[in-house]
């Protein structure tokens, strides 16, 4: 790539994520909740919201280019500058932010000295950490070399999203995340910062739990300290960088929990409550999880618990028959093009929530295609892949998987968790006892154990027993952050010591889950150097030693560029790599099977319209494997090129 | 806050911090190696040649093998 061409690459991306960062903010007057924090929430919402959005319609469109991106971006910003409503929202823009640097200047304020410090400290290594290991490293973690960015890597190739052959048939599976990965690879048509999609989740979830934690009655500074253990917990932390969905969901019910304590009570008889803005905000932030991944319904028992039972009494019940009525006052109220802004926003947001579960339903007849879905024992949904399995033995059996899990002595803690919980050092050395402590003295925090509790085992009636499932539940760390924060403001003032060594134990405590996490935990300093020494385009996937067959190394060798490459993998196999980092390589899937003869091989692959067909152990059927290794022996038409390599001759 | 609430929160508050020692010491093996482990690599991303490869060692700590997918 020239450095003209990358230079008009990036101009493309910095108009068309300006249009959205604009179009967020007029969004935002709307939904505005009359708290700093929480506007905030809403409003890296909105951003998310609309750049899935906006990559879902121009990729159903077949416009999923730089250029098309940049010129609908280019008309909607010239649309944004003259229409009257939105040109008097811009304008607020300088306010606005001055408002918001004002409130973070209000909380570093009230931080303690040593407490700003840590802070200072925490968010340079963190944002130094987040940006060497997005900008050293290929993505490398299983499922997303299988299906997530497989799904990214062909509709960037062809410019819009579609379903293409494959045997991973997860590729259906609901694709926000995708989404917005797509929208961080297709300006620079390369995967060079595409680890960047889960920051914006990252985010979300940290500003969620200052909310959450402002809404217990805690202080400022009280909430930071939630933010600053939530935001070490290893599980999140290595998962962010981790080209996966899970944070994006552990983000949005974070922030729907936000926003639903802060209707249900978190600040009382307050007139600049917005209840329209915040009820539609739910909904948003809970549709576009519902298009990231499926889990987000078995967390909604826990959430609506916490939503009904904040207040004692009812009261928070009566609340929210208080914030309907208001609603429906408000909504009466706005003229008619508000309401069809609003009306046309939550259509979007059925849109992102339901496209792709409807698209799976005419095509194959199951809306959760490629899963089947069981209750009890019996099938109701049949599909290929593994079954959504809801019953009471599933939950003894997932109680018996996090037993064995809990407390993380079985395994480093890796981006998929295998064998762990990744909750760290903060969660199971102080989190725990004060969550226990909380559980007993502070009614709040009671309601949040009641929640939490209620979503993890919703979850564990139907999550698959594995090593790697507690992935799911990577929000559930939340509640010990936030027990923590409502202890912290009620430390008694006749203990200086103890008081200072319980914040000698939580800097520790989160300097170490720092550490644990420098190097996802299993990243060698080798790897890293011959990555590093790589110019920075160059960093494919399949270079990655780690967990890359040799195979997948040899296509970078030995096929060429414009050649199109056949792959055979089996329905849980690496396909990723095989484009390379800028999108270059075509693929296409020549199906196999261990009866077939070496002439039936070869007429497929010349079907197929390739000369080349890789296949690796652990990635396609060892039958497979041995077959054409057979054929290759046997100096049929098919030689073995490189190993794992079979060209025709 | 009356005189007794106050002792009583005092000793909530010791007993918090006497428990999160006891969780954070029961949380340390094998959890230390494996937070030592990274800031070591970086090290020896830094210093090439000077410190020796610990990969096969600390891989020997846990108790199971990466599970098979």
């Amino acid at each position: 790539m020239s450095a003209f061409e990358l230079a008009a690459r990036l101009a493309a991306w910095m108009v068309a994520a300006g249009f959205i960062f604009l179009l967020a903010y007029v969004t935002l007057r709307r939904l505005r909740s009359g708290r700093t924090a929480l506007d905030g929430v809403i409003y890296i919402l909105l951003v998310v919201f609309l750049t899935s959005l906006f990559t879902l319609l121009a990729g159903l469109a077949g416009l999923l280019r730089p250029a098309p991106l940049a010129a609908i971006a280019a008309g909607g910003l010239g649309i944004l500058m003259v229409a009257p409503g939105a040109r008097s929202s811009l304008r607020e823009i300088p306010g606005g932010l001055r408002y918001f640097l004002h409130s973070c200047k209000a909380l570093w304020n009230d931080l303690p000295r040593w407490l700003r410090l840590l802070s200072a400290l925490g968010i340079g290594l963190s944002v130094a950490r987040f940006a060497f290991l997005i900008w050293a490293l290929p993505p490398f973690v299983w499922d997303s070399l299988t299906y997530h960015l497989t799904n990214v890597a062909h509709w960037i190739q062809a410019g819009r999203i579609e379903l293409f052959e494959t045997p991973v048939e997860r590729i259906y599976s609901p694709a926000n995340y995708e989404l917005l990965a797509t929208w961080f690879s297709v300006f620079l048509h390369h995967d060079v910062v595409v680890e960047a999609a889960g920051l914006p989740a990252y985010l979300i979830g940290l500003a969620s739990v200052y909310c959450i934690g402002r809404s217990l009655g805690a202080s400022r500074s009280a909430a930071w300290i939630g933010v600053l253990a939530y935001g070490t917990t290893p599980a999140l932390l290595i998962a962010t960088t981790g080209t996966k969905n899970d944070p994006h969901v552990a983000g949005y019910f974070l922030a729907a929990l936000a926003l639903a304590i802060d209707l249900s009570g978190g600040r009382l008889s307050d007139p600049a409550q917005n209840s329209l803005g915040e009820m539609l905000s739910i909904a948003l932030a809970l549709l576009l999880a519902a298009g990231t991944k499926a889990y987000i319904a078995h967390l909604l028992p826990g959430l609506a618990l916490i939503a009904a039972l904040y207040l004692p009494r009812g009261r928070s019940l009566k609340l929210w028959r208080g914030h309907l009525a208001a609603s429906a006052r408000q909504w009466r109220a706005l003229s008619v093009s508000t309401r069809a802004g609003l009306g046309a926003l939550l259509c979007a947001g059925l849109l992102l929530g339901g496209y792709w579960n409807v698209r799976n339903w005419i095509l194959t007849g199951n809306p959760f295609y490629p899963y089947g879905v069981i209750v009890e024992g019996s099938q109701v949904i049949q599909g290929p892949e593994s079954y959504h399995h809801l019953g009471l033995d599933r939950l003894a059996e997932n109680l018996a998987n996090f037993a064995f899990k809990f407390g993380d002595k079985r395994a480093p803690i890796r981006p998929d968790l295998p064998n762990t919980t990744g909750w760290g050092w903060f969660v199971y050395g102080i989190g725990l006892p004060v969550a226990l402590w909380g559980l007993l003295r502070r009614r709040r925090v009671r309601i949040l154990w009641v929640g939490f509790l209620v979503s993890l085992l919703t979850i564990m009636l139907s999550n698959r027993p594995s090593p790697w499932n507690m992935r799911y539940v990577i929000w559930f760390p939340a509640l010990f952050c936030l027990a923590f924060t409502a202890l912290w403001d009620e430390r008694p003032t006749g203990t200086r010591l103890a008081r200072g060594a319980m914040s000698v134990l939580y800097v520790l405590a989160l300097s170490l889950n720092f550490a644990t996490t420098l190097n996802y935990d299993k990243i060698s300093a080798e790897e890293f150097r011959s990555m590093l020494q790589l110019p920075a385009l160059r960093r494919h996937a399949a270079l990655f030693e780690d967990n890359m067959p040799a195979a997948f190394r040899n296509v970078l060798k030995f096929v060429p560029n414009e050649a199109l490459l056949g792959y055979n993998v089996h329905n849980n196999g690496f396909i990723y790599p095989l484009y390379r980092s800028d999108f270059s390589q075509r693929v296409v899937y020549v199906p196999l099977s261990p009866q077939d003869t070496c002439e039936d091989i070869a007429g497929r692959m010349r079907q197929s319209g390739t000369r080349y067909l890789v296949v690796a152990p652990e990635h396609t059927s060892d039958e497979n494997i041995a077959r054409l290794r057979q054929c290759a022996d046997l100096e049929s038409e098919i030689r073995e090129r490189a190993q794992g390599l079979y060209v025709l001759r | 806050m009356s005189s007794a609430r106050k002792v009583i929160s005092s000793l909530e508050f010791w007993g918090l911090l006497v428990a999160s020692t006891l969780f954070i010491s029961w949380y340390a093996y094998p959890q230390i190696l494996f937070a030592l482990y990274p800031p070591y690599e970086l090290l020896r991303l830094l210093l090439p040649g000077l410190l020796p490869d610990l990969a096969l060692a600390a891989s020997s700590i846990w108790s199971l093998p990466e599970p098979p997918r």
